[in-house]
């Protein structure tokens, strides 16, 4: 199902059916809310369930930065979106490695992990002959570390992203939005109780004395 | 694809099967820990195959040559530079004690220098006693069994031993993740394997040893490659 046709089972669900929205700010007010529901979801289904369903998963192909490239020492591509984060350890990455998704680089969970395992010969040894990549969740980035040679220039990325719409692969007219049908339906669930609750409560007004 | 309990496996290939056991097999954080736990393990199963025998030419810098990776001790050294019309000379010298106590016949190598006599092993180094003319030694020595990224050669046989080595130790080092029960399953498995492993590994380096050192002996006088 396209992202469309979730936003309206959500809009004849939680609002009450057909609308008339000539500006279709109630479509992109829900979609939004879509999106932010999904993200809480998942993290939730994934922490009880342990596993990460494939339908999440987006693939895309980063852009190369070629003005923060260091020859030398590292790359850094681009991420479309931030990827879901999990809990303090975790992330939501499948695959970084190169375009025919069978090398998959090995990853450090950041800097400072990467910097304490060149501590280790045999570590070093295997970092120096292999891409190490670092994801940068403040920058939504991806590092590539290796020592002089051959830096790879064009990586693919699986991961489950924030916002699935700024994946620049995905077309929201045709492909199937990213979402289980479980996942979903816990959306559901969430967006009536929290964000329709707040859309549609009265407010006491104290201003008003009568 | 190569088969047999000798053939040399990729430390990436148990890695993989160790990461599918402990259920992380979407994930390459953990990689470079497996890297060293594998590296780690192979050294700590202790059997005779983690140990080769080697043979390579080293040039002389200053009357010293450096000692390759993984150098253990010496069996024979041979002055490059010492032959006239193909013939190795007589600058040939062995570690005596060291064949002696691998019940190499006496008779091959008592009429030679020992290797004491040449020269000691310093700060990495091989470095000769005294003034020689020669810019090249062929040394014959006793080493771990190393890559060419200096990672230990583990071998089909092998395989088993180190995956539930990585698995016992992830998931101690994760022990919130995988039950008590877990672990200890991992970790009978590989004292099993690893008992396993060392008493295969002596009976064929019982039946091989002898005649492996004899080889290299033979061959280094003659100044022909040897076969193992």
């Amino acid at each position: 199902m396209t992202r469309k046709q979730y936003i309206d089972i959500l809009m004849s669900d939680l609002v009450g059916g057909d609308m008339f929205d000539e500006m279709h700010s109630s479509i992109r007010l829900v979609g939004g809310l879509l999106e932010i529901a999904r993200e809480k979801t998942i993290v939730a289904y994934i922490t009880q369930k342990k596993t990460i369903p494939a339908q999440l998963f987006q693939t895309t192909y980063p852009i190369f930065r070629k003005d923060a490239q260091y020859d030398e020492c590292f790359t850094v591509f681009n991420l479309p979106s931030p990827i879901i984060q999990l809990d303090a350890s975790k992330d939501s990455i499948g695959y970084i490695g190169g375009m025919n998704g069978t090398t998959p680089y090995i990853r450090s969970h950041d800097q400072s992990d990467y910097a304490n395992s060149m501590q280790h010969p045999i570590m070093a040894s295997i970092a120096n002959r292999e891409p190490v990549c670092v994801y940068v969740p403040e920058f939504s980035l991806i590092q590539i570390n290796k020592t002089p040679g051959n830096l790879p220039k064009r990586i693919m990325v699986s991961a489950v992203f924030v916002d699935p719409t700024k994946v620049p692969e995905y077309n929201e007219e045709i492909d199937d939005y990213p979402i289980t049908q479980d996942i979903f339906s816990m959306a559901k669930d969430y967006m009536l109780q929290v964000d329709i609750k707040q859309l549609l409560a009265t407010t006491t007004d104290p201003k008003n004395k009568r | 694809m190569k088969r047999g309990v000798l053939t040399p496996v990729s430390l990436k290939a148990v890695i993989a099967s160790a990461k599918q056991n402990l259920r992380i097999a979407t994930t390459t954080e953990h990689d470079l820990m497996l890297y060293r736990l594998a590296d780690e393990c192979i050294s700590q199963i202790g059997t005779l195959d983690g140990f080769v025998k080697m043979t390579r030419c080293f040039d002389i810098e200053d009357y010293k040559f450096e000692l390759p990776e993984g150098f253990i001790r010496p069996i024979a050294i041979r002055l490059v530079g010492t032959q006239t019309d193909g013939v190795a000379g007589n600058v040939l010298y062995f570690n005596q004690d060291f064949l002696r106590q691998c019940d190499c016949e006496d008779t091959q190598f008592r009429n030679y220098s020992d290797l004491q006599a040449t020269g000691q092993l310093s700060d990495g180094y091989w470095v000769f006693n005294t003034d020689i003319n020669a810019t090249q030694a062929v040394m014959s020595y006793y080493g771990r069994n190393l890559d060419e990224d200096c990672m230990m050669v583990m071998y089909e046989q092998q395989e088993r031993a180190v995956r539930s080595y990585l698995c016992w130790n992830f998931t101690r080092i994760f022990y919130d993740l995988y039950p008590r029960d877990v672990r200890a399953e991992y970790m009978a498995e590989w004292t099993a394997q690893r008992r396993y492993l060392i008493g295969e590994s002596v009976q064929r380096d019982f039946r091989n040893k002898r005649q492996q050192i004899g080889s290299i002996v033979s061959a280094i006088i003659s100044n022909h490659n040897f076969s193992i």
